[in-house]
Parts: C-alpha cells; sequence; structure tokens
C-alpha cells in the first residue's frame, strides 16, 4: 500500500501504523481466547453422588491497559491519516495554508454538515478539496 | 454409562457474568471484557460408571473448534481502517495532486 502522491505519504504512514496496532490487538485476542492456558479441565459429582460431570472451565482475563491503549492509538491514527489527508488537499490549493485550521470535517448530520460554520471550514481546501469532500457525506 | 457428550452442543452453566456463550464456547463476542468464567459440560456420566476417556472427549471437542468471528471491537476498527483506506484512495484519484 503505497500513495501515488506523494503527498499523501504521511496519511499514509498513519495508515500503516493503525494497521500494526489492529494486528497487535488481534493478537491479544487470539492469546486471550484461545490460549490453552485460560481452559481448565474440572470433574465433579453431583450432590447426591450419583452422577460425575466433567468440564471444560474457560476464562477470559479483563482486557488489559495495554489493548484498551492498543484501541486508542488505532483509532488516532486513523483519524491522523485523515487529517494529514485534508492538511495534503490544503497545501495543495495553497502552499502557505495555515494547517493549524486544517482538519478532515466530519459532521453529525447532513444539516451539521451543511451548516455556514461547517461549509466556512471547507474553504480552506479550495474547490477541487471541497467538491471531494462533499462527495465522502463525511 | 456416557450420557453427554460434545462440547458445542451440551449444558453451559451460566456464571451470571456478563455474555451469552450458550452452546458455543468460542464466541466471547458479547462479553463485555470484563473478567469472566464459563463452564460448559463435556460429559456427565454415573458415578459408578468407568471415567469415560476425558482425553478422546477432549481431542474430538478441540480438533476441530468452531473459529468465532473476532470481537466486534477489532471489527470496528478493522471497518474504519478500510474506510480510511478508501478515503485516501480515492482522494488520490478524485483530486489533481500535479
Amino acid at each position: 500500500m503505497q500513495p501515488r502522491s506523494t503527498a499523501l505519504s504521511s496519511a499514509y504512514v498513519k495508515l500503516q501504523r493503525a494497521e500494526k496496532h489492529i494486528a497487535d490487538f488481534a493478537a491479544w485476542l487470539s492469546s486471550a481466547v484461545f490460549d490453552d492456558s485460560n481452559y481448565e479441565i474440572v470433574k465433579e459429582r453431583s450432590a447426591d453422588g450419583g452422577q460425575a460431570v466433567l468440564k471444560v472451565r474457560h476464562r477470559i482475563a479483563a482486557i488489559p491497559n495495554d489493548a484498551t491503549a492498543t484501541i486508542g492509538d488505532t483509532l488516532h491514527n486513523l483519524r491522523s491519516a485523515l487529517d494529514h489527508l485534508a492538511c495534503a488537499i490544503a497545501l495543495r490549493h495553497n502552499p502557505a495554508a495555515n494547517l493549524g485550521a486544517v482538519y478532515f470535517t466530519i459532521a453529525a448530520n447532513r444539516n451539521a454538515f451543511e451548516s455556514a460554520e461547517t461549509q466556512g471550514k471547507l474553504t480552506i481546501l479550495g474547490p477541487a478539496g471541497t467538491r471531494f469532500m462533499k462527495g465522502l457525506k463525511p | 454409562m456416557l450420557l453427554t457428550t460434545g462440547i458445542f452442543a451440551t449444558t453451559v452453566i451460566d456464571t451470571g457474568q456478563p455474555g451469552e456463550f450458550h452452546t458455543v464456547l468460542f464466541e466471547p463476542s458479547k462479553a463485555d471484557w470484563q473478567p469472566v468464567t464459563h463452564e460448559v459440560v463435556i460429559a456427565r456420566w454415573k458415578s459408578d460408571d468407568p471415567e469415560p476417556d476425558v482425553s478422546l472427549i477432549l481431542s474430538v471437542a478441540f480438533d476441530e473448534p468452531e473459529v468465532p468471528d473476532m470481537q466486534p471491537v477489532l471489527a470496528v476498527l478493522s471497518n474504519i481502517r478500510g474506510l480510511v483506506e478508501w478515503v485516501l484512495w480515492t482522494a488520490e484519484r478524485e483530486i489533481p495532486w500535479v
């Protein structure tokens, strides 16, 4: 997965970091669920002693802090990838754009997206960028 | 006499913890990732009878475990990742970069 345009390199780096975090999380999930050490074979007798029962006891530990941090890192990197895209679009329109005011605009609904405030934020992306963003219906 | 066998089709003792395992052991997807312990009866027999061959039961039960859908969190993250990749891919093609 390589960008065709160098302008999007940093966005793809963020995306690749997110992929690594997802892989880490998947690995943790796999070990939490499938690791043999999570299983125990238990034999019990009924109260009257007439029956014996064999059980598999399966434990899943609480999600560790590392795993929750990995989830957060994943989302942060994915969000950053979109912000880097927005910055690249703004720079393409105006190489001197103030990137401090640029971010990938996401609105809760259509009315919010079409509000004057949100549309005003899109102008820094230029006509092509604004058209692209509107097409995404973010 | 062995009365019950089969890890995926026998009684599940609900420990009262969050989640619904029911008859499928390998499906923690509805647990909310609190520590949980679930027990599945894999064999039941009369105490006077010989104990069943545990290794045989387990080999049958675990040889072909039902692989679960991965945890919903993982699925959501993967879906968002795919969406972001699609946005980048689309941007590369729809915006004249040079």
